[in-house]
């Protein structure tokens, strides 16, 4: 009786590490997941800016709608894009550059070390033409 | 107490196989994403070609311009009223004219086929204008009908509709593709999930831009004097209009 407490015990120990680690897999999987999506919202982004540069649209308008455009096609919600989407675009010398950074929620419960959400940055760099 | 100990391994065999789909989830939407960023890329570069050889013939004929009326100017001054070097010119236009737009079409499909490695690559024919896509666009201009029988005189070549030319874009030797990717297996849960990458689409198009069209500089004389054409993707039409919304 006394041994079989003894491996609830040890039971009841591990599941909770358990149930971290398989949380701690769908965390990289959803980091994983939307770091793809973010980083395919970025080229779409920065082909916009190429490809609109010079035009009376401004390039950085025109980065911020791809980028949009692609994460609602990929599932964001339309009510909260706004606040959370964040591009920032800048001119190289002869390349455009494009951050497109978005929230990944977080499951992981350890409060203090990450918060709420995880940000995921993709960057993408494109040639100008001429 | 031996079938106790079990216990967590249960759970860890419950657990391994949703560990191995998530992984091979993230890798699938991996391949997904790159097939269309390739995709993208393959038809933002077939238009770009296409749109470069037109370019080509378009300063391939600006140039003769300039080769025909010196050559005209000559042979009228040493009154060799037969043109012969002039017509060769004019001939070596008319081929110009001729020849690019089926070389910039081979061009497109090649270099589409040798940056995605299969799929399809089309034109978008949508009306009568877009039926001309693969021309460049230009005629030959006579000072008078009355004057220039049997086309003796040498004319020289202008823009078809040179006022729209490059300001509407629709009537330009405007280049629009779609490409389709073929269906393609991820590397993982083909077999045991059936998973597939579906067929991708991805438009494209391009034309020959005039350098300083941008900064409104007046063309002249029908504005192929000058060979300063130069391929440039443009936006192609899509619905943004969701995206605008709910940026605002």
């Amino acid at each position: 009786m006394k041994q079989k407490g003894q491996v609830l015990v040890e039971t009841v120990l591990v599941i909770p590490f358990l149930i971290l680690m398989l949380l701690l897999v769908l965390q990289t999987a959803l980091v994983f997941t939307v770091y793809y999506i973010t980083n395919y919202a970025s080229y779409r982004a920065a082909r916009a800016a190429v490809i609109h540069f010079g035009e009376k649209e401004s390039p950085e308008a025109a980065a911020r709608q791809a980028a949009g455009a692609v994460l609602l096609a990929l599932g964001a919600n339309t009510k909260t894009l706004g606040s959370s989407l964040s591009v920032r675009s800048r001119l190289l010398i002869d390349q455009y550059e494009v951050t497109v950074t978005y929230p990944c929620r977080n499951l992981l419960p350890v409060p203090g070390v990450i918060g709420r959400y995880i940000f995921i940055t993709a960057k993408t760099c494109l040639p100008l033409e001429r | 107490m031996k079938k106790q100990r079990g216990q967590v391994l249960v759970l860890v065999a419950l657990a391994i196989p949703a560990i191995i789909l998530l992984i091979a989830f993230t890798l699938a939407v991996g391949k997904l994403v790159y097939s269309k960023i390739r995709l993208q890329n393959s038809a933002d570069g077939a238009a770009y070609t296409a749109a470069l050889w037109q370019a080509r013939g378009l300063n391939v004929i600006s140039d003769l311009n300039w080769a025909l009326l010196a050559a005209g100017g000559a042979e009228t001054v040493s009154l060799r009223v037969d043109y012969k070097i002039s017509k060769a010119i004019m001939k070596v236009q008319d081929g110009a004219k001729a020849s690019f737009p089926g070389v910039a079409a081979l061009a497109m499909y090649y270099n589409f086929k040798g940056n995605n490695g299969g799929g399809v690559c089309l034109p978008v024919v949508t009306g009568l204008q877009d039926a001309k896509m693969f021309s460049l666009r230009v005629k030959r201009y006579r000072l008078s009908e009355k004057l220039d029988t049997g086309g003796i005189i040498p004319s020289f070549m202008v823009k078809e509709q040179e006022r729209f030319w490059v300001e509407q874009k629709k009537t330009g030797p405007l280049i629009r593709v779609i490409c389709r990717n073929s269906a393609a297996s991820p590397d993982f849960g083909e077999k045991l999930l059936h998973w597939k990458i579906p067929a991708q689409y991805a438009l494209a198009s391009a034309m020959p831009f005039r350098s300083g069209a941008e900064s409104g500089e007046e063309e002249s004389l029908g504005g192929l004097w000058l060979p300063h054409f130069y391929p440039k993707l443009i936006p192609f039409g899509i619905g943004l209009t969701k995206a605008v919304k709910a940026l605002q």
